[in-house]
């Protein structure tokens, strides 16, 4: 079960990373490409300058996703670092629980944003799709994790484990 | 307890047992907003205000810079702003330790996160230090307290943040922050200089000449670094070009010295790994952005910032008390938060409060920016201080000690600058 949800996270991992690359390529071409049709040969480029920002959602959303496979997401850390292992296992317990429920309601009323969306402006619409795909992935990473700490009983050697399964 | 104040208060303590702070955010967004209006509909709220990020051409800085930030320290492009640096002001007493302090600030700049300074440069110039003969808590504090120095230099990225935040000219922040910023660095650097001639006396340490030729060396061996700083200036304080575009443009430049010229980094084996930490870094950010977008929405909905006003107006109306005071928040502030989450959740309630009161918003920035930077590395739990500990394998005791003199020193000049307007605003 572990290594099935394992492989399923490295494959959406892979996919994240491969989209971010592209993302950003792009993103980098549009403002090269706005800088020098507007200065060398003085034409406005405004409808690539404008779906920069859209870019950047998404680099920014699949960033986010990653970040949760890192745990790399910016926390208060003030209280835990004088806390036992036993009770920050219990609180990593929590924690993943309470990222899933959120991510989760979060993802249903993403739905309803997107058919909007669509409604409105048609297929541009459909580039908030980035929206239910970060918070299932995010929904999915909280839930993954929170299988990692089961696999492993809250002792300082589990510790060390999910550390080196992640 | 009503439903609303006790979902608040869970939501609060899982904050405390690390949550991500987006997902704090998320959910006391979906607390407020569901438990108030008793409407899922109320929900579209969050998705509508993360999706205006989408509207926010300026936004597109942050990732480029992230990414200029975290290239350039896979280099050793820092190693020769360094070298160069200590080439022309080593020889003074203190002269290493004002190297370190002015490359720490540049590189605080690029990469905007404190703690990658005193962890990449930090391991650089401790040894060095020590070496030289400056002392263990000397070389502790400066090395701490210098890990946030630059946050007030284009292309910092909590400047541009707070701009998108505020709706301020970022522009105009980054003209308004350059003196505070260089008076920030100057004073600590007259204090390197005076605390190193005092131990120079009691040693009988001889100062000795600069090497012109070594300043030479380090210059061109640093011929490819020096546009970047070039560009940068330029770009920002000429105004011909957006930030957008100055930070794509720098990012070519860097791209292609580092891959093409110098080939300190492999175009396909290393670039894209990089894309993909800067993505994740910035991604970190903007998420907390976009997510505490429909939270702030709600509480200017709810009028918390006019309530907050029409208590504090009631203790005191006085211009100079509430900077006293606001000072003493955002100390507490730049201590327990990240900055990024600081500016992101604490600049919509602020903004408001202190325009009431009659203080310039681009001179407000500062002040903000100045305090967290100080925040930092404050005891107790300034997160500089944490770093430190861990990076130099010291107690945290030691280094509350070590930080003590650059703190109250930084102190008196955060209090020049919050109450002399003029040294921001006189050319912006």
């Amino acid at each position: 079960m572990i290594k099935a949800i394992k492989r399923v996270d490295d494959a959406l991992a892979l996919f994240e990373k491969s989209v971010i690359v592209l993302c950003f390529s792009m993103l980098v071409f549009f403002i090269i490409f706005n800088i020098l049709s507007r200065n060398l040969f003085h034409l406005p480029s405004h409808k690539l300058f404008e779906a920069s920002p859209n870019l950047v959602l998404w680099l920014a959303l699949l960033g986010a996703s990653l970040a949760l496979k890192g745990q790399r997401h910016i926390r208060l850390e003030l209280v835990l670092r004088y806390c036992s292992d036993r009770i920050r296992w219990w609180a990593a317990v929590a924690v993943n629980l309470f990222g899933a429920l959120v991510m989760g309601i979060l993802l249903v009323a993403s739905f309803e944003f997107v058919s909007n969306e669509i409604a409105m402006f048609g297929d541009w619409g459909r580039l908030s799709m980035i929206f239910p795909f970060f918070f299932s992935a995010a929904g999915f990473r909280y839930l993954a994790a929170l299988f990692y700490r089961f696999a492993s009983p809250p002792t300082a050697e589990a510790a060390q484990r999910v550390k080196h399964a992640r | 307890m009503n439903p609303l104040t006790l979902a608040i208060v869970a939501i609060l303590v899982l904050a405390l047992l690390e949550a991500p702070l987006f997902t704090v955010i998320a959910a006391l967004s979906i607390a407020c907003l569901y438990l108030l209006a008793h409407d899922w509909l109320a929900l579209q709220t969050i998705l509508i205000e993360m999706n205006r990020l989408g509207a926010m051409p300026v936004l597109v800085a942050l990732p480029l810079f992230t990414f200029v930030g975290c290239l350039l320290t896979e280099t050793r492009s820092p190693q020769r702003i360094m070298n160069f640096i200590d080439a022309l002001m080593g020889w003074l007493p203190g002269g290493l330790a004002m190297a370190a302090l002015c490359s720490c600030a540049f590189f605080t700049a690029l990469t905007g996160a404190s703690g990658v300074t005193i962890v990449a440069l930090g391991s650089i110039l401790y040894p060095v230090m020590r070496k030289k003969g400056y002392g263990d808590q000397f070389t502790l504090g400066l090395l701490t307290t210098s890990g946030s120095l630059g946050l007030l230099f284009p292309p910092s990225l909590p400047v541009i943040l707070y701009g998108v935040v505020a709706q301020v000219d970022i522009g105009k922040i980054f003209k308004a922050a350059l003196v505070p910023g260089l008076l920030l660095v100057g004073v600590l650097c007259v204090y390197a200089f005076f605390k190193q001639v005092a131990a120079g006396h009691r040693r009988n340490i001889p100062i000795v000449g600069i090497s012109i030729q070594r300043v030479k060396i380090t210059f061109f061996e640093g011929i490819w670094d020096w546009p970047v700083i070039a560009i940068l200036l330029i770009g920002v304080y000429g105004g011909f070009v957006t930030i957008a575009e100055v930070s794509a443009v720098v990012l070519i430049y860097v791209v292609v010295v580092e891959c093409f010229v110098l080939k300190e980094i492999s175009f396909f084996n290393a670039l894209p790994s990089i894309i993909v930490e800067s993505a994740v870094l910035s991604g970190a950010i903007v998420v907390i952005l976009g997510i505490a977008l429909g939270f702030t929405g709600f509480l200017v909905d709810q009028q918390i910032p006019n309530r907050i006003l029409e208590w504090l107006t009631a203790w005191s109306d006085s211009k100079l008390v509430f900077l006293a005071g606001l000072n003493l928040f955002l100390l507490a502030v730049g201590c327990i938060m990240d900055i990024f989450s600081a500016i992101v959740i604490v600049v919509p309630i602020i903004v408001p409060i202190a325009l009431s009161y009659g203080v310039d918003p681009i001179h407000l920035c500062v002040i903000f920016l100045v305090n967290l930077e100080i925040g930092y590395s404050t005891p107790p739990v300034g997160i500089n201080l944490f770093i430190s500990s861990l990076k130099f394998e010291k107690p945290v005791t030691l280094l509350y000690r070590s930080s003590l003199p650059y703190l109250l020193i930084l102190l008196g000049v955060l209090i020049v600058i919050t109450y002399l307007p003029w040294l921001s605003l006189f050319w912006v």
